[in-house]
């Protein structure tokens, strides 16, 4: 015979709240186990029994209660002004966007090398034709 | 019900009184009898409906059909009766002199008797604890799932499950005290 499950076991068991490997070990085990089958017998015993406690009247009194009800803005209009307002946020947002943007490009000075500097970093193998000759020969500077 | 109360609530949401108020005679009894066994007295039970269905309406726009309407209701009239019990800063009134009953002892098809079975079961209930009763008439009652209390309750699941078994065990003990009965 397996280990008895405690009550919270049995007492989940009874309101088939535990995972499904623990549902079979304890139905199995309450099979084999006249000890544990009278403690799930009492425990369904007074599930029954809470079933049958009636509904209480309140003796509410309806019209009273309606008329005690504080006003509130309709929900349709407070959806079309909560719609409204995240529209507005969301343009908001995309001017706020464009306007960074449009800073951050204008305040950057960004200048192309020209093609001559660059040249030099060229990988033209040695004794090949110097693609620029201007960098690759010393001139004389005119005097 | 369901397709009614959906209508209904989506009625009242948009402000319609009158839809809120078929709401309220479709649910009052089962409020005002879970808030009359959290607290245990009928006059404050009343006042405590009343409020529990005046928050409603107020909140009522933020309700979403993810949950039961009867878990959202219920857990606002739990939350008022809690306050209101805080405020009071008292447990709830004491048994009836006349709990201490004869067991029936269980018959074939088990039923309660007749109202002092009924009334002994009340009183049972109302010796235990605040938290402990809450969960076992949210389920036994409500037929709250244990995912359901525990978002009603802000508590855990494992938490609702230990709970739940410890007020069984205690209402099974005090009918035992009460009739002599051994549990051996």
């Amino acid at each position: 015979m397996t280990e008895h499950p405690d009550i919270t076991q049995l007492s989940a068991h009874l309101d088939n709240e535990l995972s499904s490997a623990d549902m079979a070990q304890t139905s199995s085990h309450l099979l084999s186990c006249p000890i544990c089958q009278r403690q799930y017998r009492d425990l369904r015993e007074l599930s029954q029994d809470m079933h049958q406690l009636p509904m209480l009247e309140s003796g509410l009194d309806l019209p009273m209660l309606l008329r005690q009800l504080p006003e509130r803005q309709p929900v349709a209009r407070r959806q079309r002004g909560r719609r409204a307002l995240s529209g507005t946020a969301a343009a908001a947002s995309l001017l706020l966007g464009l306007f960074i943007g449009t800073a951050l490009h204008s305040s950057v000075d960004i200048r192309e090398p020209s093609f001559a500097a660059l040249a030099i970093l060229d990988n033209t193998p040695p004794g090949a034709l110097c693609r620029q000759p201007e960098l690759c020969y010393l001139q004389r500077s005119p005097r | 019900m369901q397709t009614t109360d959906g209508e209904l609530i989506r009625r009242a949401r948009a402000g319609d009184r009158q839809a809120f108020g078929e709401l309220v005679q479709l649910h009052q009894g089962r409020v005002f009898s879970f808030v009359r066994r959290l607290c245990g007295n009928p006059d404050n039970a009343l006042d405590l409906t009343q409020e529990t269905f005046i928050k409603a309406w107020q909140a009522l726009p933020g309700w979403r059909p993810d949950a039961r309407f009867t878990t959202w209701l219920l857990r606002i009239a739990r939350n008022t009766a809690i306050d209101a019990l805080r405020r009071a800063r008292h447990e709830p009134d004491p048994l009836p002199e006349d709990y201490l009953l004869t067991d029936p002892g269980p018959t074939p098809s088990r039923q309660l008797q007749n109202s002092r079975d009924i009334a002994q079961l009340e009183a049972l209930l109302a010796r235990l604890p605040l938290a402990q009763r809450e969960v076992l008439l949210l389920r036994e009652l409500e037929g709250f799932s244990y995912q359901e209390m525990a978002s009603a309750l802000d508590i855990s699941e494992g938490t609702v499950k230990s709970r739940l078994a410890r007020a069984r065990t205690a209402v099974l003990q005090a009918r035992r005290d009460t009739t002599g009965e051994s549990d051996d």
